[in-house]
C-alpha cells in the first residue's frame, strides 16, 4: 500500500513537470525521405526526438558514356544501366527541440544524424562491357602522385559514386508544432534547418586494393580535357565547398500514453 | 569521485592500446644465415677461365651473388651469379657456382665451371651488419605475390590505367596486358617474356638482386631511407625502361612488405610513367 502510495506520488510529480510522462511515434516525410521517429518530452520547454529515415526510390535507367577505351578495347558503353538513389544506407536521428514557451509551438532544434552520409549514390552496370576477369581488377587513373585518383568496378561488375558528407552531421533548425499535446492523439509538426555538413565530396571507389573499396574523390582539378579545358567551369569544387544542406520535414506523430 | 577516476583510468588504458595495433615496428625472425652475411671484395679480380671473380656476396638469408669481369675486353659480357649457399667444415658452398674457403684475407675459390681447381687470391672482408629494424626486415629473399601495374602519361593523355595481376611479376600475363595497351613489336614481346621474377633479394650491403625465370640475374644497390627507397640498376635491356633509376616506399604489414616504386619509360617517342605496387612474402 505504501509502495502504492509513493509511485502515484511520482506520477503525480512527473505529470506535473512533463518529465518522460509521454510517448509518441510518428512517421515523417522530408528532404531526408521517409522515416520514422519516436517522441519523448522531457519538460514543457525540452523534447527529445530519435528517428530513422530512408529513401524509398531507386531511379533505374541508362546513360550514355559513350566509347571507353579499356584494356586495349573499345568498350560500347552508350546503354550503360545505371541505378541511383538518395540517402543510401538510411540515416539515424538524435534531434532536441527547445520551446522558448511553455505552449509554445514554435521552436529550435539542434541535433545531429548518423549514417552513411551518402546523400545521392549511383551505380552503372558495367558487368556486360568489361571481361570477368577485369572486375576489381581493372582501374582507369586520373592524376599523378598525391592528387592520383583510381576507379574501377567491384567484383559484379559495378561501379559506384557518391556524393557524400561525414558519418556524423549536427543539424540546426526551427520547427512549429509539438509531437506530444496532451489532449491530442495526432500531431501535425514541421522541421526547417540546415545539416552543417562542412562540404561535400564528389566520390567514386576503387576495389584493386581493398574489397570495401578506397574512395576516389573528384576535383574539378581531375576534370579537364586533353586540351586542357575544364569540363565543369569548377561546380564540382563549388557545389562541394557549399557548408550545409538544406532540410525540410513534416511530421505526423500519434502519441501512445 | 572514485567512480570517476576509475573511469578515467579506463580511458587512459584504452589509448596506448589503440596505438599500437597496427604499428609497423614488427621485428621479423632473423634470417637462416644472418650471422654469416659478408661482402667478399677481391683486390684483383679472381681469374676463373674467361672471366675473373670481383665480389661474393654471401647474404643474410642464404643467397650468394657473385659478380664478374671479363678478363679480356673481347671476351664480351661476364656473368653474374646467385644461388643458395650453405656453410660446412670451414667452406662455403654456393650452389652450382662452386666452394669457397677463407683463410685471413686470402679466399680460395673453387669453381665448379673451372674444372674444380682451385685459385686463391686476396680479398677484403666486410661482415654484414644491420643497424635497424627496416633493414633487418628488408634484408632477405622475398616472392612476389599481387601486383598492381600502372601506365599513364604517353598515349593515354590525361587519364592512366592500372591493373591488378595474382601471380607476381609473370611476364606471359604482364606482356600482353602491355601490348593491349600501348601495342608493342614481337621482338619486344620476346625480350619481356624473359622477365619473369623469381625472387628480390635485398641485403645489409646495400645490394638488390633481382632473379628472373630465364634471365640473369639483375645486380643493383638500394638505399632506405625510413619508409623511402631507392634503388636503381642495369636495366638496358629491358624495352622501354629508359633509366634504371626506381624510387618509392617500404611498408611491412605483419610478415607482408609491401613496395611502390616508380620509373619513367619511353615507346614510339611518347613519356610514359609506370608505377609497381608489389606485395612480398619472406622465401624461408
Amino acid at each position: 500500500m505504501a509502495v502504492a502510495v509513493s509511485l502515484m506520488g511520482i506520477t503525480a510529480r512527473a505529470q506535473d513537470s512533463q518529465i518522460a510522462n509521454h510517448l509518441a511515434v510518428g512517421v515523417t516525410l522530408g528532404m531526408d525521405g521517409l522515416g520514422l521517429e519516436a517522441a519523448l518530452p522531457m519538460t514543457p520547454y525540452v523534447q527529445f526526438r530519435a528517428g530513422y529515415s530512408l529513401f524509398p526510390y531507386t531511379y533505374s535507367g541508362t546513360v550514355n558514356l559513350g566509347q571507353v577505351e579499356m584494356g586495349g578495347t573499345t568498350r560500347d558503353m552508350s546503354q550503360t544501366p545505371i541505378k541511383a538513389t538518395l540517402w543510401k544506407g538510411g540515416e539515424g536521428k538524435l534531434l532536441a527541440d527547445i520551446f522558448p514557451g511553455k505552449k509554445t509551438s514554435f521552436h529550435f532544434t539542434v541535433g545531429a544524424y548518423l549514417g552513411a552520409g551518402k546523400i545521392f549514390h549511383a551505380s552503372a552496370d558495367l558487368s556486360k562491357v568489361l571481361n570477368p576477369e577485369d572486375y576489381a581488377t581493372l582501374a582507369i587513373t586520373y592524376g599523378e602522385g598525391a592528387d592520383k585518383i583510381s576507379i574501377s568496378t567491384d567484383k559484379q561488375g559495378f561501379v559506384h559514386a557518391d556524393i557524400k558528407t561525414g558519418v556524423f552531421t549536427p543539424y540546426v533548425g526551427i520547427g512549429f508544432g509539438r509531437a506530444v499535446k496532451p489532449d491530442s492523439r495526432v500531431r501535425v509538426t514541421f522541421d526547417m534547418g540546415v545539416l552543417i555538413t562542412g562540404g561535400f565530396k564528389v566520390q567514386s571507389y576503387s576495389y584493386l586494393r581493398n574489397d570495401k573499396g578506397d574512395p576516389a574523390v573528384l576535383t574539378s582539378k581531375q576534370l579537364v580535357n586533353e586540351e586542357g579545358r575544364q569540363l565543369d567551369n569548377g561546380w564540382v569544387d563549388k557545389i562541394c565547398a557549399f557548408p550545409v544542406l538544406p532540410m525540410m520535414k513534416l511530421n505526423v506523430f500519434v502519441r501512445l500514453f | 569521485m572514485k567512480k570517476y577516476i576509475a573511469w578515467a583510468l579506463a580511458a587512459l588504458l584504452i589509448v596506448p592500446v589503440s596505438c599500437n595495433k597496427g604499428g609497423g615496428d614488427t621485428h621479423l625472425d632473423e634470417p637462416a644465415t644472418k650471422d654469416l652475411a659478408q661482402v667478399i671484395k677481391f683486390s684483383k679480380p679472381a681469374a676463373i677461365g674467361a672471366y675473373g671473380v670481383q665480389t661474393i656476396e654471401l647474404t643474410e638469408a642464404g643467397r650468394y651473388i657473385v659478380t664478374c669481369a671479363p678478363v679480356a675486353k673481347a671476351d664480351g659480357d661476364a656473368p653474374t651469379f646467385f644461388g643458395t649457399f650453405t656453410y660446412s667444415n670451414g667452406a662455403f658452398n654456393l650452389s652450382g657456382f662452386g666452394r669457397i674457403t677463407i683463410n685471413g684475407n686470402q679466399v680460395t675459390i673453387t669453381a665448379e665451371s673451372a674444372g674444380d681447381s682451385p685459385v686463391t687470391a686476396n680479398a677484403t672482408i666486410t661482415p654484414t651488419t644491420t643497424s635497424d629494424t627496416p633493414h633487418d626486415n628488408l634484408c632477405r629473399n622475398w616472392k612476389i605475390g599481387k601486383i598492381i601495374l600502372g601506365l599513364s602519361g604517353g598515349s593515354f593523355g590525361k587519364a592512366g590505367i592500372e591493373k591488378v595481376f595474382n601471380n607476381g611479376i609473370d611476364m606471359n600475363e604482364i606482356t600482353k596486358w602491355i601490348d593491349d595497351n600501348i601495342s608493342i613489336s614481337d621482338q619486344d614481346k620476346q625480350t619481356l617474356l624473359k622477365y619473369s621474377v623469381r625472387e628480390v633479394s635485398l641485403t645489409g650491403a646495400g645490394t638488390l638482386a633481382v632473379n628472373f625465370s630465364q634471365a640473369d640475374p639483375f645486380v643493383g644497390t638500394y638505399a632506405l631511407n625510413g619508409t623511402r627507397i631507392a634503388f636503381s640498376f642495369d636495366a638496358s635491356d629491358i624495352p622501354f625502361i629508359t633509366s634504371g633509376q626506381f624510387s618509392g616506399t617500404v611498408t611491412f604489414d605483419g610478415t607482408t612488405c609491401n613496395v611502390v616504386a616508380s620509373a619513367s619509360m619511353v615507346h614510339n617517342e611518347k613519356n610514359y610513367n609506370a608505377t609497381l605496387e608489389m606485395a612480398m612474402t619472406e622465401i624461408k
